[in-house]
């Protein structure tokens, strides 16, 4: 292990939440709860600090902890493809990184107020440090498959989590959806790292941006895509079920059921942005195929569109921000179909801070009117007196996430856009010297979508606002405000989320951030101003015309307008436009109906032929191996003699290999050379031996002419242009007919249709041909050993038989005797080029 | 003196068992011998661990220390696989033996100087020097089985370990004649190279192959020669148990490896089709299928240890029918082997002397029942030991396994189709061992059922820490041991 201290400082990023993790899950399961608090906040802390410290001495390039080698993958041919444990943190993980921690850190903190009444406060805990850790590996891992162990790890604390409470059969059904449908892109994404893996011949993300001009060539062909296509695509469809977009996003909202810290945590602010992560990261592959990224921008966009249609209706308040969150998402994968990968991290970075800051003020609502599960906003309202530091606080990540200008969420949103309008201006992008071209029709689909899914937003993030802290109470609840481990946190992300747009400025001092993250990710086209003022214009028309509608429909209003002035729309809207009951039908119920059949199918066949036969085999091979360990020593005895006389018996006779190779006009017989054996040969079956008596030194011989045995001709098919083995035909007297599977698929020449009979068989020691080639008379033709002639592409060579008999000897003197007969094809071969003279 | 520290681990045993005797004898109060054993074996760890690492193959030593002692890498990674699996087994008789009032010092000295017998037979350059390894282990291991004299299972298990093992040492020793008788030499050079330069009787050297090969089986319980396992096992006392399914095991694997890749190391014995490799690939196959399906009836926790035993004794035989095409890698996957299989059988047997108390045992699976749910940590070491020996990440026999299997695959042909067996094979014993961890952590007791008290010691805890950190470790950081298995597979090979 070797590293600057810098280095040092990225391993205790990743392994504080784990130590964290292993102390209160395992030690102080029964401590007191303050216990517990201090052991997991400070170890996310100190992984906050300590991903803070490294990113800060990051200076340009990029830091590196060499771990150890973990494992290596095989190639076969001596190659392999060596895995280490390495850790690295360039601009875009280092971003990240400092973001999870410093986020995990205030969400740890919240925690520990929202979750004081809690039974599981320990294993609480020990879940959200494991979930810290698995995040960071993932983030600072520094090639795919470590990032894949943190991938899995997340996915692995998100189904603990959202199960959390497992009495509750619905919350443990939910866990297992996000489970099982992370599991469908888990598929793809190692199918994608193999096949990097085999192309690249390395995993590293260092390495793998070097190396990635192998994508260059569409050399390799992966059902009709390039390679780069087939990668991205497959990295893509993982993305789409860790960052929930279409087809995979439904999991995310009934990931709600998990305690609302956790919601703001995984499912808002960090594990979900994992899959945006991973395409910037594979950016150098991304950038390399412009039918994925089109694909990727009309799947981001479409979700985006869809997911904010929906979070429109919803009438809880963690359905709003889970849809909110899925439609955020797909803003910012249309980002990266445009290839503008730093705009996307850009977004995650600022969403993180306002959706957790949403997700939290959630929270702090339903600790203060005693809501479990989710708050319903037909029973809240009027709460800004009660609660006047979330209330404050939830404007501030409401209008960030709006879009309202000078917050976080503006400027992001304000780049996508900007590089939506770039990429439908000039179709052309250049990345690395390779054009991109994003079809504009595409481009300009999207912008449409993001712009309604933007007034979508404003809308249902002021709907949220005076649904929840206006108006008069619905509820009776005698609501207070939490303790200050649960403001402090509100505080810290209102402030983030007004202020972490700045950091992208171009102002002096603050372009070092930015621009040593464009120096990692490969923007397929430089982010500037394009399309002039015409994106802050659609952008903050969204926001006008979006906030407007909110606030005429819901000010000062007390039953939600919406369902009865929609209609139809609303109810579709309200019931994800029915994609959930469509999975059910489409895929949950066949399934299940699969599983009952194979379940009955299962008992009465499968159990029978695969568990039965198996366990059948073992029990039987069990008693067998029971019923013959006796348990005297004579028994013992015996077997032992037993074993020594099969080892014996053994090295007792001689076993025979012989292999017939054919080296230019020789044919050549081999043996094994083997300790204690001796060898001798008869050719021709004469009764003669060649070899003279057994020969201890005996390997190679080669085959004299006499061997050849009279009458016995072998039809010799050499196919061309490969140069491969010959097929052998062994004929008889009787005629036989000829096909493509002896002589090629183009052996027939052009004009002819079909297979045309071509009958061969043995007369008087020659081979007999009847060719019935088109235009031609029907012909026929001898071929005596050493012929030849050429049909099609394949030339047809008569060969005599040679015949063997090899002895072998060993140190016991026991003899082993085999016979064999094989054409001479050697001499053949000579005689072809003398025939294949005289054809025309 | 060079030669003397070159061989420190050793001598460290001999000079230090012997001064323990004297202190043993003469002290007038009780002497706490079971530390200052584990103290003896963990000072001869650290020095073969540090003369590994530091100069594994140590020159300019003496002639007539080398011609019958192997100093080499091998060597010092034996002798740290030995100790490691003595320690544990001397720890765990610490606790057990004090627990079940059977205390008596001499235990402690046989496991000594069987350790010590271990070590020569592992080194062993000479096959006579290696029959004076393998009976100075053996004889302290049949007294340490009969040590319970009132107990009926244990002298029976003494005698039938006995009466077979004289067996097997005759059949062995017969073998080594016969090389003698066909090369003039008894040290694995000299024998080597008449082979080699075609001066040995072709006829007596097989015969000698056969009859070696013969005694190494009964020593590692290869099947056919297995037969003798469970029932000594069973009859042992569980750190006596531990003891022989390790350290007997892999010195005798050890000692295997160099006089087979010595003596019958010639290219020509080493014919894949022809040579010993297939021989021995069907022995492997043999003792993976009565070891596993052997295992699956069985509720006696040593018992099933038995056969386990006997399985991996199959896996490591798969790694021998590789090394006439990967010799290196082939060599490092069964180095690596030792030390997980080492770590994951004294892990459960020593976790299994934990879960007893006041002269009570805890040996059935049935006992076990809900031990997990009443103590999650003292249970969490067998529960390791259990996922390791089945070869499930993130454990040391994951990459044992993994290594071996791939040796093989490398090999090709019949010996890829050997590895996949091997696969399959795991699988079965997934049965039994996962068994055990459910009995652990999934299962309640049926009401009025005796259920195991663990009992309370600092020894035996100490073996499981040490124990359950190793097969972590070598789980987790597989990269850095492997490179010392390979390091030290190159001493055979120079």
């Amino acid at each position: 292990m070797h590293g600057t201290p810098l280095a040092i400082a990225l391993l205790v990023a990743v392994l504080a939440p784990l130590a964290g993790a292993i102390v209160s899950g395992l030690f102080l399961r029964n401590a007191p709860k303050k216990a517990v608090s201090l052991v997991s906040v400070s170890a996310v802390f100190v992984s906050f600090v300590a991903a803070a410290i490294a990113y800060v001495g990051l200076d340009e390039g990029s830091l590196r902890f060499e771990g150890y080698r973990w494992f290596t993958i095989p190639l076969g041919g001596g190659q392999g493809v060596p895995i280490e444990f390495a850790l690295s943190m360039d601009a875009l993980s280092g971003m990240m990184a400092v973001m999870v921690a410093g986020i995990a850190t205030l969400i740890h903190l919240f925690s520990v107020g929202y979750m004081a009444e809690e039974e599981s406060y320990a294993r609480y805990f020990a879940y959200l440090n494991l979930f810290t850790f698995a995040m960071q590996l993932l983030v600072l891992a520094a090639n795919l498959p470590l990032l894949f162990v943190g991938w899995e790890g997340v996915g692995l604390c998100s189904y603990l989590l959202i199960g959390f409470w497992h009495q509750n059969l619905a919350y443990e059904a939910a866990a297992r959806k996000a489970f099982i449908v992370n599991r469908v892109g888990d598929v793809a994404v190692l199918v994608g790292m193999f096949l990097v893996a085999s192309l690249t011949g390395t995993l590293d993300f260092e390495a793998l941006s070097q190396r990635a001009g192998v994508f260059d060539v569409p050399a390799f062909g992966v059902l009709g895509m390039t390679a780069a296509t087939a990668v991205s695509l497959l990295f893509f469809w993982g993305a789409t079920a860790k960052s929930a977009q279409i087809p995979l996003y439904v999991w995310l909202p009934d990931a709600m059921a998990g305690p609302t810290p956790v919601s703001a945590l995984i499912h808002a602010a960090t594990m979900v942005t994992s899959g945006v992560y991973l395409s910037a990261r594979m950016s150098p592959i991304f950038v390399k195929s412009s039918a994925a990224l089109t694909v990727i921008l009309l799947v981001g966009a479409a979700t985006a569109l869809l997911a904010g249609l929906v979070a429109l209706t919803q009438d809880r308040m963690k359905k709003v921000l889970a849809f909110s969150t899925v439609s955020q998402l797909g803003f910012m994968f249309a980002a990266v179909g445009v290839g503008a990968f730093s705009a996307a991290m850009f977004h995650v970075f600022t969403h993180a801070f306002f959706k957790a800051l949403l997700f939290l003020g959630a929270g702090s609502v339903m600790h203060a009117v005693h809501a479990h599960g989710d708050a319903e906003l037909d029973r809240l309202g009027g709460l800004r007196k009660a609660l006047p530091v979330t209330s404050l606080t939830f404007l501030v990540g409401a209008l960030s996430l709006a879009g309202v200008p000078l917050l976080a969420g503006f400027f992001s949103k304000e780049q996508i856009l900007h590089a939506l309008f770039g990429a439908a201006g000039n179709a052309q992008l250049a990345a690395g010297g390779v054009a991109v071209s994003i079809p504009s029709w595409a481009a300009t689909t999207a912008i449409v979508f993001l712009a309604l899914a933007a007034l979508s937003t404003a809308f249902y993030s002021l709907k949220l606002y005076l649904r929840t802290f206006t108006g008069e109470p619905r509820h009776d609840a005698e609501p207070h405000e939490g303790g200050l481990e649960m403001k402090l946190p509100l505080v810290l992300l209102a402030v983030g989320a007004v202020l972490a747009g700045y950091l992208w400025l171009p102002a002096e001092g603050l372009e070092r951030f930015a621009e040593s993250l464009r120096a990692v990710v490969r923007d397929a086209l430089p982010v500037e101003a394009h399309g002039g003022a015409l994106p802050m214009i659609v952008g903050l028309g969204a926001l006008a015309i979006g906030a407007g509608l909110a606030v005429a429909l819901y000010k000062g209003k007390a039953e939600d307008p919406l369902p009865a002035k929609l209609g139809a729309f609303y109810r579709a809207a309200y019931q994800n436009f029915g994609v959930d009951a469509l999975y059910d039908r489409l895929f949950v119920r066949p399934v299940a109906a699969i599983s009952r059949f194979v379940r009955s199918f299962d008992f009465e066949t499968i159990d029978g032929l695969f568990v039965g036969i198996p366990s059948g085999l073992a029990t039987v091979g069990s008693k067998a191996v029971r019923q013959l360990q006796g348990s005297t020593v004579h028994s013992h005895a015996l077997g032992m003699v037993v074993g020594l006389v099969l080892v014996f018996g053994y090295f007792g006779y001689p076993r025979l290999e012989v292999t017939i190779r054919h080296e230019g006009a020789r044919t050549v017989l081999e043996v094994p050379p083997s300790f204690g054996y001796s060898y001798r040969v008869d050719f021709g079956g004469d009764g003669t031996y060649e070899t003279g008596d057994f020969r201890a030194d005996l390997t190679a011989l080669a085959v004299p002419p006499s061997a050849a045995k009279k009458d016995r001709v072998v039809l010799l098919v050499h196919r061309e242009p490969l140069d491969s083995e010959p097929v052998e035909v062994w004929l008889d007297e009787h005629p036989r007919e000829l096909g493509e599977r002896e002589l090629g698929a183009d052996f027939i020449p052009p004009g002819a249709r079909g297979a045309l009979p071509i009958m061969a068989w043995i007369e008087d020691g020659a081979v007999k041909l009847r060719t019935n080639l088109p235009g031609d008379e029907p012909e026929e033709r001898e071929l005596r050993p050493g012929q030849s002639h050429r049909i099609g592409a394949a030339r047809l060579v008569a060969t005599g038989v040679a015949f063997a008999r090899v002895e072998v000897k060993n140190a016991f003197g026991h003899v082993t005797v085999q016979e064999l007969e094989f054409p001479f094809r050697g001499r053949a071969r000579t005689a072809v080029r003398g025939g294949s003279r005289r054809i025309p | 003196m060079t030669a003397l520290f070159a061989l420190a681990p050793l001598v460290l045993l001999l000079v230090g068992g012997l001064l323990i005797m004297l202190v043993d004898a003469f002290a007038k109060e009780r002497v706490e011998v079971s530390a200052l054993v584990s103290t003896l074996l963990g000072a001869s760890f650290v020095v073969a661990a540090g003369s590994l690492l530091a100069d594994p193959n140590p020159s300019g030593l003496p002639a007539e220390i080398t011609r019958y002692l192997a100093v080499d890498a091998t060597g010092y990674f034996t002798d740290v696989v030995l100790t490691v699996a003595a320690l544990i087994a001397t720890l765990a008789a610490g606790s057990y033996l004090r627990e079940h009032e059977l205390e008596r010092p001499e235990i402690y000295l046989l496991l000594l100087l069987s350790t010590f017998g271990a070590m020569v037979l592992a080194r062993a350059a000479d096959l006579i020097v290696l029959f004076i390894g393998l009976e100075t282990m053996s004889l302290a291991v049949y007294g340490m089985i009969a040590m319970r004299r009132n107990n009926a299972r244990s002298i029976e298990a003494a005698t039938k370990y006995f009466l077979l093992g004289s067996f097997a040492a005759a059949i062995f020793l017969f073998g080594a004649a016969l090389l003698y008788g066909a090369t003039g030499g008894t040290s694995i050079a000299a024998i080597r190279d008449a082979i080699r330069g075609g001066h040995a009787e072709p006829a007596l050297v097989m015969l000698g192959l056969v009859f070696t090969l013969a005694g190494f089986a009964f020593k590692v319980a290869a099947a056919p020669f297995h037969g003798w396992a469970p029932d000594a096992y069973e009859g042992a006392m569980i750190p006596v148990t531990g003891f022989m399914s390790v350290v007997v095991k892999a010195a005798a694997f050890a000692s295997l490896l160099r006089v087979f890749t010595g003596v019958f190391g010639d290219p020509l014995l080493m014919h894949p089709t022809t040579g010993w490799p297939t021989l021995v690939a069907a022995l492997a196959l043999l003792s993976m299928l009565v070891g596993n399906l052997g295992a699956l009836g069985q509720k006696n926790i040593k018992r099933i240890l038995a056969f386990s035993g006997i399985a991996h004794a199959g896996y490591v035989l798969v790694g021998f029918a590789s090394l006439h095409a990967v010799p290196e890698d082939a060599t490092a996957a069964i180095l690596y082997y030792f030390l997980a299989y080492a770590g994951g059988t004294g892990l459960a047997l020593a976790s299994l002397v934990a879960f007893g108390s006041k002269g009570l045992e805890a040996v059935d699976v049935d006992d076990l029942v809900g031990l997990g749910k009443r103590h999650p940590l003292l249970a969490l070491p067998m529960a390791i030991a259990m996922l390791s020996l089945l070869g499930i990440p993130p454990t040391a026999g994951f990459f044992a396994k993994l290594f071996l299997f791939q040796a093989a695959a490398q090999a090709g042909g019949i010996f890829a189709w050997l590895a996949l067996a091997g696969v399959a094979l795991s699988v079965v014993s997934g049965f039994y061992y996962l068994r055990i961890v459910v009995a652990l952590y999934a299962s309640e007791p049926a009401e009025g059922a005796v259920v195991a008290r663990p009992m309370r010691s600092g020894y035996v805890l100490l073996a499981m820490v040490f124990g359950s950190a190793l097969v972590v470790k070598l789980g987790v950081m597989p990269g850095l041991y492997l490179d010392l298995a390979l390091e030290a597979g190159r001493g055979l090979f120079h």
